[in-house]
């Protein structure tokens, strides 16, 4: 079993940092083999970032994505860069107030209030956990212990409680959604 | 000063394992000038060096990286720098200093599109002979060739045992692709691990000879054990003055070359896979090699007799491994990010009988597996 995961959105969003915490997760909790590489524009924030992770059950020889089976998008510029790459395979998985997204032709489309939930719980930068917490339920690529280990491993000291309340939500939101996928 | 390691399993930068390989043999102290893609590697060293008794500096440019490094060699402390091409370039004439004088020291090479800025954020594999020719001269160099996250860090130590064990310059050719890539990786203990440390005098010998000539590879004394030394990038008698004389550099150039010509075994590594039966043979190393396995299990998938040739190593060049190949099947395609670059020793070195195809890339990119495939399956049937 492998997954092609694209993270897309721009510089400050937490692009990476989705990667990695996944990639952490499936890799060193999971036990799974992972490989992520990154691109970004240079600016420091606001330019286009993109994280790309593949998880196997098995040693990853070629390093990169052609076509991803999930892609997640935090903002538009990651559809307008990624939408020609969908299959009709892929699961799209959205913020729904930043990504502007057209859901025809190919692929399955989920929109998540990614960005509105982490305004709710007062820091927006946590717009990304919560998506990560909505992936988690949909598409099951990684262990909620998993998930939860490594994001403890990543975040700043005295924004744990923020942070797996943010995971909570997502979890949530995905739930509602379901759909695990067969791959 | 205690000493930090992070033991265990990691999911780790590429760039970043070759900081923990370099701490792990020793490397106490680099030098270096940022540039991308080779930036995380100065990033951690800055903050990990200070960890295990270390010094780190942020020299004004690469010229001077390179100086700062041979001197903190030669005052006996494991040394490295990490750049990308451009920087490289600024290097070379003190990587023939280190080559000259015989001083311990680790160069890596993130290798990103070139020539000139080219493209700094995107990969290629266009700086192999820019390794091994770009100082003056007549002189060798060990390059070693990883490909995975892994082998950055295990090839990382075996970089500085080389240098250590032949008191000369070696060089890590990396890529974007694998400096930037974030993967598994396993950091066993110390104890565990092979590390070199360079032969030294022992105290007080009133014969001793910083360049004696008698012995291939002279014991290194240390700055401040006591010895008068001198070292000069001239060529040099067995004590270390200048002498320049046809008769000093005929002893000289040729003790160094033997070096090298004497321990061929010792350095030279190569990994053949799925060549056991095969007809053709995808030459190839660093990145890249990933994307020819990728495609060479798919054709043997079809039944193509088709084999992967892997440079662990790429300097010295293994020539008899090469030869070796060659006789073995019938054609050989040499797989590079580069216009072609290591097609040419490799031809230089294969049987006439065997064919020697290029598949090239400009940069910016590894080939993509059905670009390889494509390839082999062409020339199965051809």
């Amino acid at each position: 079993m492998r997954f092609n995961v694209r993270f897309a959105g721009l510089g400050g969003q937490g692009i990476i940092t989705m990667g990695l915490a996944i990639g952490r997760a499936s890799s060193i909790y999971d036990k799974k083999y992972v490989i992520m590489t990154e691109a970004y524009g240079p600016e420091i924030t606001g330019g286009f970032a993109r994280a790309d992770v593949i998880i196997s059950d098995e040693e990853i020889d070629y390093p990169l994505i052609e076509h991803p089976d999930i892609l997640v998008l935090m903002h538009t510029d990651g559809w307008e860069r990624n939408k020609d790459l969908v299959t009709n395979d892929s699961l799209v998985i959205y913020d729904d107030f930043l990504a502007k997204v057209e859901e025809s032709g190919n692929g399955q489309f989920f929109k998540i209030p990614s960005f509105s939930v982490g305004n709710e719980l007062g820091r927006k930068v946590v717009a990304n956990v919560v998506m990560m917490g909505a992936i988690q339920e949909i598409t099951k690529i990684v262990s909620k212990e998993a998930l939860r280990k490594a994001l403890l491993d990543l975040v700043p000291k005295g924004t744990e409680e923020l942070n797996l309340t943010a995971l909570e939500r997502g979890y949530e939101i995905g739930s509602k959604i379901g759909g695990k996928i067969e791959a | 000063m205690s000493e930090k390691y992070y033991l265990g399993k990691h999911f780790m930068m590429g760039n970043h394992a070759i900081v923990e390989g370099a701490l792990m043999a020793g490397c106490r102290f680099f030098a270096g000038y940022p540039i991308t893609p080779a930036s995380p590697i100065a990033e951690r060293m800055s903050w990990r060096l200070p960890e295990v008794g270390g010094a780190y500096i942020q020299m004004e440019d690469e010229i001077a990286s390179m100086a700062a490094i041979i001197g903190a060699s030669t005052g006996g402390v494991k040394s490295m720098t990490a750049t990308s091409g451009p920087g490289l370039s600024l290097m070379l004439e003190n990587i023939g200093l280190a080559y000259m004088m015989e001083v311990p020291v680790v160069i890596v090479n993130i290798m990103r599109g070139g020539p000139s800025t080219g493209m700094p954020t995107l990969t290629s594999q266009a700086d192999v002979m820019q390794a091994r020719w770009g100082s003056h001269g007549d002189y060798d160099m060990i390059a070693y060739a990883p490909s995975t996250v892994q082998e950055m860090f295990d090839f990382t130590i075996k970089a500085f045992n080389a240098s250590e064990k032949y008191r000369t310059p070696v060089m890590i050719l990396g890529d974007q692709v694998l400096g930037l890539m974030t993967s598994d990786l396993y950091v066993p203990h110390k104890e565990e691990l092979e590390v070199i440390d360079r032969k030294i005098p022992e105290d007080g010998l009133e014969d001793y000879l910083m360049y004696d000539s008698k012995e291939l590879i002279p014991p290194m004394a240390i700055a401040g054990m006591g010895y008068k030394v001198h070292m000069t990038g001239l060529t040099h008698n067995d004590k270390g003055y200048p002498d320049v004389s046809v008769v000093a550099q005929e002893k000289l150039m040729k003790r160094l070359k033997a070096k090298f010509k004497q321990n061929l075994s010792n350095i030279i590594e190569v990994e053949e896979r799925y060549t056991e039966d095969a007809e053709i043979a995808v030459a190839c190393f660093g990145s890249e090699s990933r994307s020819v396995l990728n495609a060479v299990k798919k054709a043997r998938e079809e039944n193509i007799r088709v084999g992967i040739f892997r440079f662990k190593t790429i300097w010295p060049f293994p020539e008899n491994e090469i030869l070796d190949l060659s006789k073995r099947v019938s054609k050989i395609i040499v797989a590079e990010v580069n216009l072609g670059q290591l097609i040419h020793p490799v031809k230089e070195n294969a049987d006439p009988d065997c064919e020697i195809i290029s598949l090239p890339h400009a940069g910016g990119a590894i080939h993509k597996p059905e670009e390889i495939l494509a390839m082999i399956k062409k020339e199965a049937t051809s």
